[in-house]
């Protein structure tokens, strides 16, 4: 009876102990840099796509980059100069027209 | 098809199995549809493109409330309230070594609770009124065939939630339906409820374009084949 009694308690420790919140994307709530990796030097597209897959803010239009690590700075901002809507973004990489990388990031107020 | 000839053969060789007089049917139906939802299905790969293993699922499950009544012995309207609702989430197991020890601790106690996690939280929704109208080119005391075709208003809707935030969009649009219906004519009853059964497979048009400043020219595509399954109160 003493130990069922302790049962709850016992989930409820643990459950605070799962609760790992290290998820595969970065929530933001202030402009913040990001990096990535070009394997060669091309012509560089980056952009920001809601969750509705409409582009709200090109970064990079057909630039020409070299191979090697960059990084960038998105200042939360759609192309009009507005803060954009709490939601999911994702940030895609074109190298020579060629999707290399697409970077997810929650963000909030 | 078949099942529904086998419950009417069954029916039809009890006594309570009546001829019938019925020319309207009430009834509730359980429908499984696969939406083509392009624009979702892009948007499940830009989440598996981010890193994420998002999940959406092919079938949607729903439900339709409706009166089907006979206008001739030829024809037959029917009028219907469904819900169709299509599920896509990213989830978070937790560790399998703490969920065990989660369970032994708690006596078994923590079995209960889910091992995963619903990260991102995808539900896409449409509510329809439907109306269509069946030409029975098949008709015996027992069962009937019909071909139907007909138009649906839907209001659809989609909830994306994150931990952090919640997205939510809607529209409403028109489209079409046309399907193909296998009646039961005759009735069986179970006590005094005259109970009929009716089965149902077609194709959806309804493609419904979220109205959200954000969405751009996003679509809930409900379109594609249906399968649905009902039972009715003969009146």
């Amino acid at each position: 009876m003493i130990r069922l009694y302790f049962a709850p308690i016992v989930i409820l420790f643990l459950m605070a102990g799962c609760d790992d919140t290290s998820y595969p994307f970065d929530s933001v709530t202030e402009p913040f840099t990001f990096t990535y990796e070009l394997a060669a030097d091309g012509s560089v597209d980056i952009f920001v796509v809601n969750s509705y897959l409409v582009i709200v803010r090109n970064l990079v239009n057909d630039e020409s980059q070299t191979q090697g690590s960059h990084s960038l700075e998105w200042d939360l901002q759609d192309n009009g100069g507005r803060r954009v809507p709490e939601g999911l973004y994702y940030i895609r990489i074109m190298l020579d027209d060629e999707l290399i990388k697409t970077l997810m990031y929650e963000v909030y107020k | 098809m078949s099942a529904l000839m086998m419950l009417c053969l069954i029916f039809q060789s009890v006594p309570v199995c009546e001829d019938n007089g019925t020319t309207i049917r009430l009834g509730v139906s359980s429908t499984a549809s696969f939406p083509s939802m392009e624009d979702e299905k892009e948007f499940a790969d830009m989440m598996n493109a981010a890193g994420l293993s998002f999940e959406l699922a092919g079938t949607a499950w729903g439900g339709t409330a409706e009166i089907l009544g006979d206008l001739t012995s030829r024809f037959r309207l029917r009028g219907g309230i469904s819900v169709s609702r299509l599920h896509g989430a990213y989830s978070k197991g937790y560790d399998p070594m703490t969920y065990i020890v989660l369970g032994i601790l708690s006596l078994g106690m923590g079995f209960f609770i889910p091992q995963d996690e619903n990260v991102i939280d995808l539900n896409d929704e449409a509510f329809s009124i439907e109306t269509e109208m069946y030409y029975l080119f098949s008709r015996s005391r027992s069962v009937s065939f019909s071909v139907g075709a007909g138009p649906m208003f839907t209001f659809a809707g989609r909830r994306l939630d994150s931990p952090n935030t919640s997205t939510k969009g809607n529209g409403t649009g028109f489209g079409m339906m046309a399907s193909l219906r296998l009646d039961q004519e005759s009735r069986w009853k179970l006590g005094f409820i005259p109970l009929m059964f009716g089965l149902e497979a077609g194709y959806r048009m309804n493609a419904v374009e979220i109205d959200n400043n954000e969405a751009g020219d996003f679509q809930l595509d409900f379109s594609g084949l249906f399968l649905k399954v009902g039972s009715y109160i003969g009146l």
